[in-house]
């Protein structure tokens, strides 16, 4: 049993069962009897707090395996904000900019946001030395571009403008 | 039938569904093929491009990619010994030796070759199958599907992950997402939160994408550092790879597979990943050689790739009889045909059967093209292996991004693909598995459907539904799956 992964689960459960608790009232009931909107949220809000105890508990009681701490291969003692922001906190890093990439992609247009999203991703997934930052860029623009014109021109759909919307 | 099966076929032939298919088997091939992209983000990704596409070519091309996609996965489990998808898993005991001991073309060429003729099976099966099973189905009310439905769910979860539990957690957590939206029954907005952006429930795409292809990126990041390559073996097939003495010499094992994968595929939740370990293993106890399976022969990989594809038209038959996927690309493939106003169940076989022969003219077509292009293309393919993740996920993830976008052409998709990627995450760190989830999604609102239609006819007392003989059958399946899903977990944590 992984004790972690399992406490983890639980909260997840607990989480969306709260969610889930805060929003039954909100909704209107049209219906005199039991079997109305409300009734399969409540059903699922009960099957949750059951399966979050039954995960949850067991992961409680136990004594757990000792988590060990992994260590990095290279623990330095000074970090440029570039081995900061890719490396260390690259997990977190990853978050801003998809977030940001969501936000950016109406005012700026698909293809300013993308091709800022494929560099800084081709960077954030590549170690250290695998970096060639020409590469990326050329990738970027190129892929962007690509997408834009198969999607809008071949498959007429449609994707923002933004900043580009005079010239495309 | 037969003018039927004409139909579906000159509706395949046409150029344009002919283009469309390539296409789908094209991309279906490359996203198997390469580990870490999947089926279900291929088919999810490809939604949006079907928009804007006729009910026929739609359908050509979740075919192609369904087809391209299971085939796909032998390439890298044959040169690299990394299953493209989990279906292939069985093909690199044998697969990879075989590349090993230089028979790298052989190996391809009978991956290729039986793949192509396990899914014709399947095709046969699902041809005479679906209609009879849809003549049954039909006379079925809200309390059998409310069972169906439930059984399902109960197999998926016990079946796809470590732990029962977490599996219809997971289960749990699809159905509470499905209830975003407007409720079945009143067409009153649930769980909205005032944003009306939500009246229609969290578009699928952003669903599905946000959980599979997030928190592969997320995974990529942390293991970026894990540069051990695994070696990529050179290929080149002349012909199919094999003597025509060797092909009948593995009729037998190709039989027993076939039946194997196609019985598998019928059943909701199991799919190529249980279908192939277990051909094989049928195989290799009905061997006169059982000690030469994992050295490299040619049984083993017959034994895994006919059983991964003959699941294809086994999983479509419930889908397309029930109204209920059997997999996760089936979920795809019925949200998809939803949008076309092909409502799968029974009443699709007599309301629209042009659209089950569509489908299979559709497989059949595009197994045909499979096979071509990948013995035709198999540098090309091998080539894309070599290519590193750094370079394939940011193009793969502003994909999911034009996916998300183009549902409803409005951002609020594009951060709900980000808040699912990191319920995905989240899941994937706690352990809980993905396939209960999206099944738990797309049957949510069934459930709750035929839950309250049920109660409906039978007053509120839900013990009347156990006197329907069908849905007892289907509630005591689903109920003998919890028990030995128990046991079997009580087994493995006493040894």
């Amino acid at each position: 049993m992984n004790k972690k992964k399992d406490l983890l689960a639980a909260g997840l459960l607990l989480l969306i069962a709260i969610a889930l608790i805060a929003g039954i009232p909100t909704i209107k009931q049209r219906t005199a009897g039991i079997i109305g909107p409300k009734f399969m949220p409540i059903l699922v809000v009960i099957f949750l707090l059951i399966l979050a105890a039954i995960i949850g508990i067991p992961a409680i009681l136990s004594k757990g395996e000792e988590s060990v701490q992994e260590k990095t291969p290279e623990e330095k003692d000074h970090y440029t904000i570039i081995d900061l922001v890719f490396d260390r906190y690259a997990t977190i890093t990853v978050w801003v900019v998809l977030i940001g990439y969501a936000l950016l992609m109406k005012p700026l247009g698909f293809i300013p946001s993308s091709i800022l999203l494929i560099f800084l991703l081709c960077i954030l997934l590549s170690p250290k030395s695998e970096r060639h930052y020409v590469r990326f860029a050329v990738l970027a623009v190129f892929s962007s571009f690509l997408i834009y014109f198969v999607f809008v021109k071949l498959f007429l759909l449609l994707l923002p403008k933004g900043i580009m919307a005079g010239i495309l | 039938m037969l003018e039927l099966l004409s139909v579906g076929f000159s509706t395949a032939f046409t150029p344009r569904n002919l283009i469309v298919i390539v296409f789908g088997v094209f991309v279906g091939i490359i996203f198997g093929c390469i580990p870490g992209l999947s089926t279900n983000g291929c088919i999810a990704l490809c939604m949006p491009i079907t928009y804007s596409m006729t009910m026929q070519q739609g359908i050509c091309m979740m075919m192609g990619i369904y087809i391209g996609g299971t085939s796909g996965g032998l390439i890298s489990a044959i040169l690299l010994n990394i299953p493209g998808t989990p279906a292939a898993m069985a093909t690199t005991f044998d697969g990879h030796p075989m590349a090993r001991n230089g028979q790298a073309g052989k190996a391809l060429g009978t991956g290729v070759v039986f793949s192509f003729l396990g899914g014709v099976v399947s095709m046969i099966a699902l041809m005479f199958i679906a209609p009879f099973l849809a003549s049954i189905t039909l006379k079925f009310s809200a309390v059998e599907y409310f069972a169906a439905t439930v059984f399902s769910i109960c197999m998926i979860a016990g079946l796809s992950g470590g732990s029962l539990a977490k599996g219809l957690a997971s289960g749990m957590i699809g159905i509470a997402v499905s209830l975003v939206g407007t409720t079945p029954v009143e067409y009153l907005p649930r769980f909205t939160f005032g944003y009306y952006q939500l009246n229609e429930g969290f578009a699928m795409t952003s669903v599905i994408i946000g959980c599979f292809a997030i928190p592969e990126v997320l995974d990529a990041i942390k293991n970026k550092n894990n540069t051990t390559k695994a070696d990529l073996y050179q290929c080149s097939i002349k012909g199919f790879g094999f003597s025509p003495g060797e092909f009948v010499h593995e009729l037998k094992n190709f039989a027993i597979s076939a039946v194997i994968g196609t019985g598998i595929g019928i059943l909701p939740g199991i799919g190529g990943s249980t279908a192939s370990p277990l051909a094989y293993t049928a195989v290799k106890y009905t061997s006169k050689e059982p000690e030469k399976f994992g050295t490299g022969i040619m049984s083993g990989v017959v034994a895994s790739e006919t059983a991964n594809n003959a699941v294809v038209g086994g999983a479509l038959i419930p889908m397309l009889t029930l109204g209920i996927p059997g997999d996760t690309v089936t979920a795809l493939i019925m949200s998809a045909m939803t949008l076309y106003g092909l409502n799968c169940g029974p009443l699709l076989f007599t309301n629209t059967p042009e659209a089950l022969y569509i489908i299979l003219a559709a497989l059949f077509v595009a197994n045909i093209i499979m096979i071509i292009m990948e013995l035709g293309g198999i540098r090309f393919f091998a080539k894309l292996l070599t290519i590193p993740k750094y370079y394939l996920f940011p193009i793969v993830v502003v994909l999911c991004g034009v996916g998300a976008y183009c549902t409803n052409h409005r951002t609020f998709d594009v951060l709900c693909l980000i808040a699912f990627g990191f319920v995905g995450y989240v899941m994937r760190m706690a352990g809980l598995p993905f396939a209960p989830m999206i099944i738990g999604y797309v049957l949510g609102s069934m459930i709750e459907t035929y839950l309250r239609r049920g109660l409906m006819i039978y007053d509120d007392n839900f013990l009347a539904f156990f006197s329907r003989p069908i849905a007892d059958g289907f509630f005591a399946a689903a109920l003998l799956v919890v028990i030995l899903t128990i046991v079997s977990q009580r087994r493995k944590l006493s040894k």
